[in-house]
């Protein structure tokens, strides 16, 4: 079979690579073809899992002494994040950063970022997912740094403090496994059969490190601080990837772990009471925002709560739940920093006391932020609808009436999202004069974004009938 | 018959090396910059490429009853000259002494060549005596202040070297051999308090060289007050050759010994990580921010050495190898940018937009050595950590993870102002600098990607200093 996991990092390197010597122009061609390539091998991927149901696995030779291997392997939980990724990263391309003055610079980290994000979701080995995560860390801390707003060196070195610093979990993590597993493997399906036989203490300590990386990742609380600065104030392009993509690698790493481990059973409902306080933390702290962008990164703080508790549910409605949420929220958010980014172009700010009847004067930025507050508060055909119903059938079968007190938070927020937009969205009465126009760039962008949203909630057998239960 | 055999290889190199000091002093008499670079250039890379043979056919025989010529002994010297060949291209293009700095250092060159192969313990000392004469000398010649640092590294490594005499001593009347093998052969080298007692001052007496902490108070000094090319001397090979002579020393002699150096060199090794990255973040000035961040990966490489596996000496030998590189490609960029004037971390404000090269390549080394990865230093600190968690080191590992993160808080605030937003005069790279950082780059991209050729060379290395 076509070797597409391998294809799709090849055209990404390359195209990184390519688009360094040229000037404006041609390296945003050349970023618009790659990631246009490596999304529609995505649909391919998907297409062929569809008609067969059969998972990919490529591998060539690596580390031989470790048995490391580069091994990419690709079933149903994969496959929704390598196509979520390639979606979110072709959007970006057109429809983030058109008239930035450092279009090139962004360009390649974005294909760079991309690669990351695709070799993690797919790798079969920790010693590649660890490899892919620091990529992506990197290329994260150039998006918000160099091209970042006005305060982006505070947020862009508090970024950098806490993703080495969940780094450095991970890599304890992953060392103490390699070590005290008696097969001694970095493969993640290696590991899942033999973790049984690591002793309990050191399994505690393995939970807690990685733990510990994942939520800094995701973000949940306590460990969130130096999300909505980075959020806030990278590039559109980067607060696109940033929270739709990178917040993604804690999660599936989150999903992995508790996959892995059999003592997740033990400590699940301390997740899960840990996820409930973190996405109610997030609601309230979302309430005091008055900036568009910061709004959007506590209700991505939120979601990120979510598909925490449905992991700790630990059962397939929980998992798959997650694993959609996944899917879904990485769309939704990457719409609405894509809307907020317009909008930030339009007026020139993004506070929201300052705006009004944004709908008169950029229609289609203001319809697409409503549809992407009401995919997040999911909205029915929406894909978050979708992974909403399953993560909270899971939570409630796996802790009966409480599984339900995280929803509550999700209410709250879309109380207050709703009231945000309709003052500064569309209310027309009086309206602020905007300097900018919404070219066809964004539009496609958008609707790039809201059909897959909608198809994603409309036919979520695309990916569920994957799925063996 | 063939060509050419190990045994006149072996003497290949030593009249290599013989040559590269004559050639230095001929240069004081025909003082023709040109003919000095090329001719060391061409010893130097014969000499590697020879060690080289040797290690493909993995020889293993001494040479005049003192050079012991194998694979640990082959692997360094390969490792060493090519450093060597990496200072001698800065020399060239940044000294203004460049005769002077070329006889120096064709002398240091064959103290550096001769540590690793050395058959005996005075054979030890002799070459690191020689490996720092000259340096303290190039500094003082080089330098743009006084004499301060030169005396400094002079002072301090001349004690190092006393009380290394008095360490073979201790062990000496045992048996009355100074050979490595020899003495560790002796039954009644275990147990004892003076064969104790010396190894602990063979220990701090490298450690001197070595820079580790607390024995590392010259280094700040000695690195700021070198020129360029002469702290890359320093930091690049100097003290990785005092970490093979530990090595050597530890691994051969005292192996009985084994639990106590263990334990020695973890607690040295953890000091040393803390030491040095902590002072790091408190730097302003670029240089002494590496000589600290060089002082913490001393600490990492004797992780290695405390984990006192097969395992951890190949990691060890792995990082030794990455941080060489890496520290010279870095003070080759710092150089470059001190004869502009360009010091601090505020200076550094703007350094892509002046020169974008120079910004991507100090990045690119500055993730590598705090641990990124894909790069070099990535699978070093990789190697090293693993290396303590199998060998049950688990407090040690965590503690040089945790060293590995704090790190990134001063390579990040140096990276940040890299990138920082500020036009000013585009500035030129020039032939020297640029050479020597693309053979860097090259060496620690293409081994962070595929380490793999490096590892197989390395457990090579390792067994056959264990003798396995």
């Amino acid at each position: 079979m076509f070797p597409y996991l391998f294809a799709m990092l090849g055209v990404l390197l390359a195209g990184t690579l390519a688009s360094l010597p040229f000037g404006k122009r041609i390296s945003r061609g050349i970023a618009v073809a790659a990631t246009l390539a490596v999304l529609v091998m995505a649909a391919l991927m998907l297409a062929i899992a569809l008609g067969s149901g059969s998972s990919f696995y490529e591998s060539l030779p690596y580390i031989g002494v470790f048995g490391v291997s580069f091994s990419l392997q690709a079933g149903m939980v994969q496959l929704a994040l390598v196509t979520m990724a390639s979606i979110v990263a072709f959007a970006a391309v057109i429809g983030g950063n058109v008239e930035s003055e450092n279009a090139k610079a962004s360009n390649a980290l974005v294909m760079l970022f991309e690669l990351a994000a695709i070799g993690l979701f797919s790798s079969a080995n920790f010693f590649l997912f660890y490899v892919f995560w620091d990529i992506g860390v990197i290329a994260g801390f150039f998006m918000i740094y160099s091209l970042g707003g006005a305060m982006r060196r505070v947020a862009a070195n508090a970024y950098l403090v806490y993703s080495i610093f969940a780094s450095a979990m991970l890599l304890l993590g992953i060392l103490l496994i390699y070590f005290y597993t008696p097969v001694h493997t970095f493969s993640i399906s290696g590991i899942g059969a033999a973790a049984g036989s690591i002793p309990i203490a050191l399994q505690e300590l393995i939970f807690l490190s990685m733990f510990i990386a994942f939520i800094v990742k995701m973000p949940v609380f306590p460990l969130h601080s130096w999300m909505p600065n980075a959020y806030a104030e990278a590039s559109t392009q980067g607060s696109m990837l940033l929270s739709g993509v990178l917040s993604k690698f804690g999660a599936y790493g989150m999903l992995l772990l508790f996959s892995m481990l059999p003592i997740a059973s033990k400590v699940s409902e301390y997740a899960f009471a840990l996820a409930a306080i973190s996405a109610f933390y997030a609601a309230f702290a979302a309430m005091h925002q008055s900036d568009i962008k910061r709004m959007i990164g506590y209700t991505s703080m939120l979601e990120g709560s979510i598909i925490l508790a449905g992991i700790s549910a630990l059962n397939y409605f929980g998992t798959y739940g997650s694993a959609y949420l996944m899917l879904a929220h990485g769309l939704a958010v990457a719409l609405l920093f894509l809307a907020a980014g317009s909008i930030q172009k339009l007026f020139g700010s993004t506070d929201m006391r300052a705006l009004r009847g944004i709908v008169k004067n950029a229609g289609s930025t203001a319809y697409t932020f409503l549809l992407g507050v009401l995919s997040s508060t999911g909205m029915p055909l929406t894909a978050t609808f979708i992974a909403d119903v399953l993560i909270f059938i899971g939570t409630i079968s796996a802790f009966g009436v409480l599984g339900i007190v995280p929803l509550l938070s999700i209410i709250l927020m879309g109380a207050y999202m709703y009231y945000a937009v309709r003052r500064s969205f569309l209310s027309t009465a009086t309206f602020t004069q905007s300097r900018w126009h919404v070219g066809v760039p964004q539009n496609v962008a958008y609707a790039i974004l809201i059909a897959s949203i909608f198809l994603f909630g409309i036919m979520p057998m695309l990916l569920l009938q994957l799925v063996k239960i | 018959m063939e060509l050419i055999t190990p045994v006149w290889a072996a003497y290949g190199i030593v009249a290599l090396a013989a040559l590269l000091v004559a050639s230095g002093i001929a240069a004081q008499f025909h003082r023709r910059k040109g003919v000095a670079f090329w001719l060391s250039t061409a010893i130097l890379l014969v000499l590697a490429a020879l060690a080289a043979y040797e290690f493909a056919v993995s020889a293993d025989f001494v040479l005049f009853g003192l050079l012991h010529v194998y694979a640990f002994s082959m692997f360094f010297a390969v490792l060493f000259a090519l450093g060597l060949e990496l200072v001698n291209i800065l020399s060239y293009g940044h000294s203004s002494h460049f005769i002077e700095i070329s006889t120096l250092l064709g002398f240091a060159a064959v103290g550096i060549l001769v540590v690793p192969m050395a058959y005996s313990l005075l054979t030890i000392i002799i070459a690191i005596e020689l490996t720092t004469v000259p340096s303290a000398l190039m500094i003082a010649i080089g330098g743009k202040r006084d004499l301060e640092p030169a005396v400094k590294l002079l002072l301090l490594s001349s004690i190092a070297i006393a009380v290394l005499a008095f360490a073979v001593s201790l062990v000496f009347p045992y048996d009355m051999q100074l050979g490595l093998t020899a003495i560790a052969a002796n039954p009644s080298i275990g147990g004892s308090y003076i064969v104790f007692l010396s190894m602990v001052l063979f220990i701090a007496a490298l450690a001197v060289e070595a820079a580790l902490f607390p024995f590392n108070l010259w280094v700040p000094d000695v690195y700021e007050g070198a020129p360029g090319n002469v702290t890359a001397l320093v930091a690049g090979i100097n003290k990785k050759v005092a970490m093979v002579a530990l090595i050597e020393i530890l691994f051969t002699v005292f192996i009985v010994s084994r639990p106590a150096f263990m334990a020695g060199i973890a607690v040295l090794s953890v000091l040393t990580m803390f030491f040095g990255n902590l002072a790091a973040m408190a730097q302003t000035n670029v240089k002494r921010m590496f000589a600290y961040s060089s002082i913490s990966q001393a600490g990492y490489i004797m992780v290695g050495v405390a984990a006192a596996t097969q395992y951890g000496l190949e990691s060890s030998a792995f990082q030794i190898a990455a941080h060489m590189f890496m520290i010279i490609g870095a003070f080759a960029i710092v150089l470059w940018l001190e004869e502009r004037n360009i010091k601090s971390v505020e200076d550094y404000k703007g350094l892509a937009m002046r020169n974008g090269f120079a910004g991507i390549a100090l990045t690119i080394i500055m993730l590598s050595m705090a641990g990124i990865p894909p790069l070099m230093g990535f699978m070093g600190k990789f190697l090293l950590f693993s290396s303590a968690i199998s060998a049950g080191l688990l407090t040690l590992a965590f503690i040089g993870i945790l060293n590995s993160f704090l790190s990134i808080y001063y390579y990040g605030r140096l990276i940040a102002a890299i990138y920082d937003r500020r036009y000013e005069r585009k500035l030129i790279l020039d032939r020297s600098v640029k050479a020597v950082v693309i053979a860097v780059l090259v060496v620690i991209v293409v081994f962070g990607i595929y380490p793999a050729p490096l590892m197989a060379i390395t457990i090579t290395v390792a067994h056959s200093l264990l003798g396995l």
